[in-house]
């Protein structure tokens, strides 16, 4: 099956994706406090969604909760290491951009059925990620206003409170 | 093109698919924040991109006025008090329904289509994807602003 043959050629190319998405995170504005980043740390976390990417499309990585655990935390990390939050959502947009680019690159897609395998693995892709990113700014809010409550009781914890 | 032909009958459907989304929106625990918005005014703000789509995504639109459009918008937000998450759900939402209404509404059936289709698809994720990152940033950048007003606590060592 073409969707199989798409995700195994991610797989399969893990490496040489995390080194291109290195290279243009670290190179763009858009994301510079990754420059300052230790390299293999950033890497690890590149390597270790595209890698592993069946498992993370998975319907069970959702259902589960895993997602939500591990990328509400990711936005929390994030928060402690200073890094702004529009940063690493673009970090992840180019961490999916990338997976698709590499699919073009690599795989001539010509028939009805091939596109419609290709098409289905898009939209999973896209799926998952929006995924992180809602539970990366998530996290990151969380962490923003568990500071302002703790010390800034002026007008910053009133704006995040909870219109409940 | 199908792409435009896609892009004409998300346009065409803009009134439906918005209906679609608001409800979708205030019912959702991901997105509570919009119930305390008037409901109008919700209406009128998914409505302008559905019915504008052909701007947003045909017309070659300046990533510039995108930066412009949705950085006010997501200071807008923030003014208002909707959590950003929240945001970023509303901007996912809109985009997961206008793909939910052509699968529902149109048939692919030559590789020629399925290509437009992927072309189109991507075209969509793009955009949502720079609206997202414009809206955080501009929603960050009031953030950033209220903070250093205040006395300069923990907050803002955070940020500099």
């Amino acid at each position: 099956m073409i969707y199989s043959k798409l995700i195994k050629l991610i797989e399969d190319n893990a490496d040489e994706l995390t080194e291109r998405m290195y290279k243009d995170l670290t190179s763009r504005e858009e994301t510079k406090s990754y420059a300052k980043m230790n390299k293999d740390i950033v890497c690890e976390r590149i390597y270790e969604v595209y890698s592993r990417l069946d498992t993370w499309l998975s319907k069970d990585k959702h259902k589960s909760g895993e997602i939500e655990r591990l990328y509400t935390e990711v936005g929390r990390r994030r928060f402690r290491e200073g890094v702004p939050l529009h940063e690493v959502v673009m970090a992840f947009m180019l961490k999916k951009r990338h997976i698709w680019l590499y699919v073009l690159e690599k795989h001539f897609i010509d028939s009805s059925y091939e596109l419609y395998q290709a098409l289905e693995m898009n939209n999973k892709v896209v799926l998952f990620f929006d995924r992180v990113i809602f539970f990366v700014t998530k996290g990151y809010e969380d962490e923003l206003r568990k500071v302002a409550d703790s010390k800034d009781k002026g007008v910053l914890s009133k704006l995040l409170k909870k219109k409940d | 093109m199908i792409s435009e032909k896609l892009v004409a009958l998300i346009m065409d459907n803009a009134d439906e698919l918005t209906q679609r989304l608001c409800k979708d929106l205030l019912n959702r625990e991901e997105t509570k924040g919009y119930k305390n918005l008037n409901k109008d005014i919700v209406y009128e703000r998914v409505f302008d991109v559905y019915s504008r789509l052909d701007s947003w995504l045909l017309k070659d639109k300046v990533k510039g006025e995108i930066h412009s459009h949705y950085t006010k918008l997501g200071a807008k937000r923030f003014s208002e008090g909707i959590p950003l998450n929240e945001v970023v759900m509303a901007l996912m939402l809109i985009k997961r329904h206008l793909w939910l209404f052509v699968l529902e509404k149109q048939f692919f059936d030559s590789s020629y289509e399925f290509h437009q289709a992927l072309e189109f698809n991507n075209r969509v994720v793009l955009f949502f994807d720079r609206a997202i990152y414009f809206t955080t940033m501009g929603y960050e950048e009031e953030l950033r602003k209220l903070i250093n007003k205040d006395e300069g606590g923990i907050i803002s060592k955070f940020f500099k």
